[in-house]
């Protein structure tokens, strides 16, 4: 047993030398289909970062009623960070809603009317799943229905938009990246189906030898194993050229910061492995009936 | 050691081989002879399990082949061993290794299969080309190590398809030598062939078919 897996181990690299041509085909098969598959997957997350960092300034601005004492105001104001999908939030005293007050009308409202009329209240700040036009709405409701409170409100206007144009990114890079993994899967498999097809003569050999299927399917499952790393090991390092190229170009230029999602190498080594195997599965499959 | 029992077996087209009935004993070598199309292929080809019976039985070695389950076919075939007219090597390897073939999927172990194939390859004359590839030899040589890969196992039968199909009146010669030399060991050799002047001289028994029927035996 020992004898024929180390036959068979042994085997499998050296078919990778002796068919080195269709090796490094099906290798930069895989490689071009990572690159690809990478690059979307690269766009999309740093499209998800940047959209995350863009919402982050979705808020709702509270304003409690004016006869209100602090100790309650402050009270309403820890009551309102209690409701779900509220992350954080910035208590607004009279003397914090003066100096807004003057940042805006350049003028303080003491020399206007006399004295400081400007209720407290809070500007609140939303947690990534609930920054939705209709999550926001749904807690600004439930704020408006709190006792002491005069009104709450947010950009609804600029939130929905935004909203809209992200949704539409999103599902246009989803679809784009399925339609991806799904081309790629046909084309690695068919590359390694067309290379196991010229082993057609040599398959049908070993079986009159007498040879069982997993037999001879374990080279070609290693073989494909193989060229899913050297195609993962060539992909990294073309990306890693050109992410040095992105840096050098976009980031310069328009000052985004981009950032290589962690499971970029990880990810590349089990996805071209896996695209080895499939691919060299279902190729040696269709022979082995 | 091979026995036929009113075998039938046809292909789509309805061709085959019909009603067949013969045997042949442990260390035999009998010819089976007929024009192309006589069906010398399909009698092969059904004790190699590579087609079904329709009707009738077979044994080999003792053992009733007839219905054999298809998972069961691979270690059947490693107690046949298969020449062919194409030789059927494999080009990507040398010739020691198209000859350890057969002993790797038996699972044997290195030493011994080092030590069965230098022995086998020196006895059909090839131990000086043992590292060349099958496409840098003579037909006579490729054929030689298809022969070579088929007695390193001590299989109970050989098959030989038109062994000699491909090759010179000379070299055939050889070739029929090196079969003849494998009854020896209690090996039984059926070979198909139809020509019948290089048969002749050997005075062995063989098997005439004619579409599929048999003719004399």
């Amino acid at each position: 047993m020992m004898s024929k897996l180390t036959f068979l181990l042994i085997e499998s690299i050296r078919a990778l030398f002796r068919a080195r041509i269709p090796a490094i085909i099906s290798s930069i098969t895989i490689a071009i289909t990572l690159v690809v598959f990478s690059s979307a997957y690269f766009f999309y997350e740093n499209m998800v970062g940047f959209t995350n960092k863009f919402t982050a300034q979705f808020n709702i601005e509270v304003f409690f009623d004016s006869g209100l004492s602090e100790s309650t105001s402050v009270q309403l104001f820890n009551d309102i960070l209690l409701i779900r999908g509220i992350e954080q939030g910035e208590f607004i005293d009279k003397e914090k809603a003066a100096s807004l007050f003057k940042l805006y009308f350049k003028d303080d409202i003491k020399n206007i009317i006399g004295n400081n009329p400007l209720p407290m209240g809070g500007n609140f700040d939303i947690s990534i799943s609930h920054r939705s036009p209709r999550m926001m709405w749904k807690i600004t409701r439930e704020i408006r229905r709190m006792n002491g409170v005069d009104e709450a409100a947010f950009q609804h206007d600029v939130v929905s938009r935004v909203d809209h144009i992200i949704d539409n990114l999103l599902g246009f890079s989803l679809v784009v990246g399925i339609a991806i993994l799904l081309i790629s899967i046909v084309l690695v498999s068919n590359t390694i189906r067309l290379i196991i097809h010229s082993k057609q003569h040599s398959i049908e050999t070993l079986h009159l030898l007498g040879a069982t299927n997993s037999f001879i399917r374990f080279p070609f499952i290693m073989e494909g194993i193989y060229q899913g790393l050297i195609g993962s090991t060539m992909a990294l390092l073309f990306l890693s050229l050109l992410y040095s190229l992105q840096a050098y170009l976009i980031e310069s230029l328009v000052r985004i910061q981009l950032v290589i999602p962690d499971m970029m190498i990880a990810g590349n080594l089990i996805v071209g492995i896996l695209l080895g195997l499939t691919g060299s599965y279902r190729g040696i499959s269709k022979y082995l009936k | 050691m091979i026995q036929f029992e009113n075998v039938t077996a046809t292909y789509a087209d309805d061709v085959g081989i019909f009603d067949l009935s013969f045997h042949i004993e442990k260390g035999e070598m009998v010819f089976l002879m007929g024009p192309t199309g006589a069906g010398k292929s399909t009698v092969l080809r059904t004790i190699y399990k590579d087609i079904l019976l329709n009707d009738g039985s077979l044994y080999i070695d003792g053992q009733d082949i007839t219905d054999m389950r298809s998972r069961k076919i691979p270690y059947y075939r490693r107690k046949i061993g298969m020449i062919f007219q194409d030789f059927r090597l494999i080009e990507d390897r040398t010739v020691f290794e198209n000859v350890a073939l057969p002993l790797n999927i038996l699972g044997l172990p290195n030493k011994e299969i080092k030590s069965k194939v230098s022995e086998i390859l020196e006895k059909v004359g090839l131990d000086s080309v043992t590292k060349m590839r099958p496409s840098q030899l003579s037909g006579g040589e490729q054929q030689r190590v298809s022969i070579a890969r088929a007695l390193v196992k001590d299989p109970v039968v050989i098959l030989a398809d038109e062994p000699t199909g491909n090759l010179d009146p000379n070299v055939s010669d050889e070739i029929l030598d090196l079969l003849e030399l494998a009854t020896n060991n209690g090996t039984s050799v059926l070979m198909s062939t139809h020509n019948f002047p290089l048969i002749r001289p050997r005075k062995k028994r063989y098997i005439e078919l004619s579409d599929g029927r048999l003719v004399q035996k």
